[in-house]
């Protein structure tokens, strides 16, 4: 019983630390924010529910979160039908409203965001948990369940890729 | 890479604080619903538990054949004889183990005393029918010889104690057990005309010395009594010299002659007889010191004629019992009749 006392608090901790980690990624994948909270929510109580099994020790709980959340994210793109660009551009609740920015800034993001939207899959997620959430090489490599050499190449991929992007919005 | 836009994407792109609060409060409910209570027994006693009715029965079987069979070991091996291949479990782990079950040390005794009556009786039955074989003749005298010296150590040990007159009547009885038995052997040697129990016969007298000794201690310690102890003792030990005698007054004396002879001859006298008239010479000696108030001869000559009547009355059960013809008469006319011969050729030396 202190085994599940003290797996309930690191988890606790594991949510106040990594929620909105996990909701931006849920949300980058899906593009629904609503959609997005619940699939985080999801990541949660499924990864409680491993825990429980008492299967094995979980080393990181940061990177499991994010497996977890990968694996439920392609059933949900597998289970509905793809987005199309267009949709994609087309959904408005991608974020609240957030006043405290000033208009240039605000557009700046916006934009960025929707470069980000084009990208492939892979590279918008290896370029999210890369520079957004700050994950290490090794941990991306947990997650996505690659050798850290080929995530590092994939990563370098997805920045010439965006770069590709941005040259050619400026153009 | 503009790194820093990015990191604005991860600032803007959360959970609200009540978006957080509430996804939070889910989750938290989601744990304590799915969280198992904990049980009133742990988790290696339930799958013993678990285990153990799940294998019950061959467990509840198991245990009665068990039960079943020790008994029936235990049933067989009480009554075996010598040579039962069972005799010695009977003597090694049967008898030792009735002995440790019994509670006191004054019980434990008298079962020991009993045991070795009963030892030697099984002897002399079988002796007289068939030989005995080797292994259970030791496995016998070890016995004998391991409760005797029990029984002695233990009285010695409560030789200090207040209420001696216990251990003496102990004491006495075991002599006289080893005494009457020892004449039986003799008379089973005699009647198979074989010396093979003389391993046996050497060790009850070991027994016997070893039995006088704590005998003569313990007399010793009483006659070290005050006067109204040794009252009560010589008291005690006339009541139970009237009981025995009472016992033994009891059988018809004619049956101890009966197929031998068609009348008593009053001047032949049996060993039965002796013994009687050796008896009764000691009360009346005992009776003499004590009007004299010499308490601690008076004792003594009780105790002698104490143990003269429980031998005698031993003697007469394994007469009944083993048909030995162990009180031979005109025993003391021949000796008589001997006596006389040599006065007479001595004379006529002397003359010559």
């Amino acid at each position: 019983m202190k085994q599940i006392e003290k797996n309930k608090k690191m988890f606790i901790q594991a949510y106040d630390d990594y929620s909105d980690a996990i909701f931006r990624y849920c949300l980058f994948r899906i593009f629904d924010r609503e959609k997005a909270k619940e699939l985080m929510q999801e990541t949660f109580t499924k990864t409680w529910e491993y825990i429980l099994k008492d299967k094995e020790e979980i080393h990181s709980i940061r990177a499991f979160l994010y497996r977890v959340a990968h694996n439920i994210c392609v059933n949900e793109i597998i289970k509905n039908k793809p987005y199309s660009l267009d949709e994609i551009s087309e959904k408005t609740n991608f974020d609240p409203e957030d006043n405290s920015q000033s208009p240039e800034k605000e557009s700046e993001i916006n934009l960025l965001i929707e470069k980000i939207k084009t990208l492939r899959p892979i590279d918008r997620d290896l370029l999210i948990m890369k520079y957004i959430e700050d994950l290490k090489v090794s941990e991306i490599a947990e997650i996505l369940n690659h050798p850290p050499n080929t995530i590092s190449v994939k990563i370098s991929r997805a920045e010439k890729n965006l770069k590709k992007l941005n040259q050619k919005n400026e153009k | 890479m503009k790194n820093n836009n990015l990191k604005e994407l991860k600032n803007k792109i959360k959970l609200s604080n009540t978006e957080k609060a509430f996804y939070r409060q889910k989750i938290l409910a989601f744990i304590d619903q799915k969280t198992p209570v904990e049980s009133p027994y742990s988790k290696k006693s339930n799958n013993f538990y678990l285990n153990f009715l799940i294998k019950k029965h061959f467990v509840l079987t198991s245990l009665i054949i068990f039960s079943f069979l020790s008994t029936s070991l235990f049933v067989s091996a009480d009554q075996a004889d010598p040579n039962d291949y069972l005799y010695p479990i009977k003597i090694k782990v049967i008898n030792p183990t009735q002995i440790l079950f019994t509670p006191t040390i004054e019980k434990k005794n008298n079962l020991r005393i009993k045991q070795i009556d009963e030892t030697l009786k099984d002897f002399s039955q079988t002796e007289i029918k068939e030989k005995i074989k080797e292994e259970d003749k030791i496995v016998i005298i070890n016995s004998i010889s391991i409760n005797v010296n029990k029984i002695n150590d233990e009285i010695s040990k409560e030789i200090n104690k207040k209420d001696k007159s216990k251990s003496l009547k102990t004491a006495n009885h075991l002599k006289s057990i080893l005494s009457s038995h020892n004449i039986v052997l003799e008379k089973i040697k005699q009647s198979k005309n074989e010396a093979s129990n003389e391993i046996l016969s050497l060790e009850i007298d070991n027994s016997l010395k070893n039995t006088e000794n704590t005998i003569h201690n313990l007399v010793k310690e009483i006659n070290q009594e005050n006067d109204s102890q040794i009252d009560q003792i010589i008291k005690e030990q006339k009541d139970e010299i009237k009981n025995t005698l009472e016992k033994i007054e009891d059988i018809n004396i004619n049956e101890i002659y009966q197929d031998r002879t068609t009348e008593i001859i009053s001047d032949e006298k049996s060993d039965f007889e002796i013994k009687l008239t050796e008896i009764n010479l000691n009360l009346e000696k005992g009776d003499q010191e004590l009007k004299n108030n010499k308490k601690e001869e008076a004792f003594i000559l009780y105790n002698e004629a104490n143990q003269k009547l429980e031998e005698l009355k031993i003697l007469i059960d394994s007469d009944k019992e083993f048909d030995l013809k162990i009180f031979n008469k005109n025993t003391k006319k021949e000796k008589v009749e001997s006596k006389i011969e040599t006065e007479i050729i001595d004379n006529n030396m002397l003359n010559i």
